[in-house]
């Protein structure tokens, strides 16, 4: 293992493993942060030019990017915490749904609910049934 | 006190005060306080990684060491993790003696001494216990080692979470114990 040692600064590990990744390929096993600061851990076959490029990727890092996966984790969270259900315990929500049911007067109002509704729903059992968010 | 090998007895020797001292009553301070080393790492952060091999957590102030007088070392470590929140993540443990290479990656398990699923942003309590046998008499070290098999993980050590129920030292002790 080559470590790369380089002074702390804020960054979003997942997305900089991934930039490594895209980088060096192969070569990139990881990155660890602790009281040395930040440290990039490439294989034994990395060369001084690849730990050069490394530390040119840490240096080129938005603290405030993330992956694909964690824009897509945000942007379920940001639409669940605005829905109509955050904040409500399961009884109220069996009362406001069953309201909004009973109160559908045509196939469209329920087609345009259960599009806000079905996704936020499976989104939010999935995350839940595997422990990944304290909603 | 170091712990000197017991002298034998002969029928009829006189016992002195010498002998006494140095097979009785140093042996016996000895075995009251074995070689041992304790941390309570406040590392004011969290620690991170996103290794897929095993790494080091701080060879600096998570490494016990100790000298030891010959044989079996109990290694323990307690501390409480998350998981960035992508997707299920998984963590795997194992420990470095004197710097050398993850132990159990070593002898053939891929996933180190053991791993489990760390599927939540809720910190989760990891307790290990090792216990090293025949280690030779001399100066050792003993470092945490850690890996994920995707995203990144965190290993809770501060005082300054923004959640105080996420407020937990890293512990790691090293104790001889034969």
């Amino acid at each position: 293992m080559r470590d790369v040692v380089a002074e702390f600064k804020p960054f979003n590990p997942t997305r900089l493993h991934e930039e490594l990744l895209a980088a060096l390929g192969g070569l990139a096993v990881g990155v660890s942060s602790g009281a040395s600061g930040i440290t990039l851990h490439l294989t034994d076959e990395a060369t001084d030019e690849d730990e050069a490029t490394a530390l040119a990727v840490l240096e080129a890092h938005d603290p405030l990017a993330v992956t694909a996966e964690q824009a897509a984790m945000l942007q379920f969270v940001a639409a669940w915490r605005g829905g109509a259900l955050i904040g409500k315990t399961p009884a109220q929500i069996y009362q406001v749904l069953g309201a909004q049911i009973n109160g559908w007067a045509s196939l469209a109002d329920a087609k345009a609910d259960l599009r806000d509704w079905l996704p936020l729903i499976g989104a939010a059992l999935w995350y839940l049934l595997r422990g990944e968010l304290d909603l | 006190m170091a712990w000197t090998t017991p002298k034998t007895w002969s029928v009829d020797e006189l016992l002195s005060a010498a002998n006494y001292n140095t097979h009785i009553r140093d042996n016996l301070n000895a075995l009251k306080a074995p070689p041992s080393h304790v941390i309570e790492r406040d590392n004011t952060a969290l620690y991170s990684t996103t290794s897929t091999t095993m790494v080091a957590v701080d060879t600096t102030n998570l490494r016990a060491s100790i000298t030891t007088t010959g044989g079996d070392v109990w290694v323990h470590f307690t501390g409480t993790i998350h998981a960035d929140a992508a997707t299920g993540r998984r963590a795997y443990f194992d420990l470095s003696i004197d710097g050398a290479a993850a132990r159990y990656v070593g002898q053939g398990y891929a996933g180190g001494y053991c791993g489990g699923a760390v599927t939540s942003t809720i910190a989760q309590l990891v307790s290990i216990d090792w216990l090293i046998t025949g280690l030779a008499a001399g100066a050792h070290t003993f470092d945490i080692m850690w890996m994920a098999d995707a995203g990144t993980l965190y290993l809770h050590a501060d005082k300054v979470d923004a959640l105080a129920s996420n407020e937990q030292p890293a512990v790691l002790w090293a104790r001889e114990v034969s």
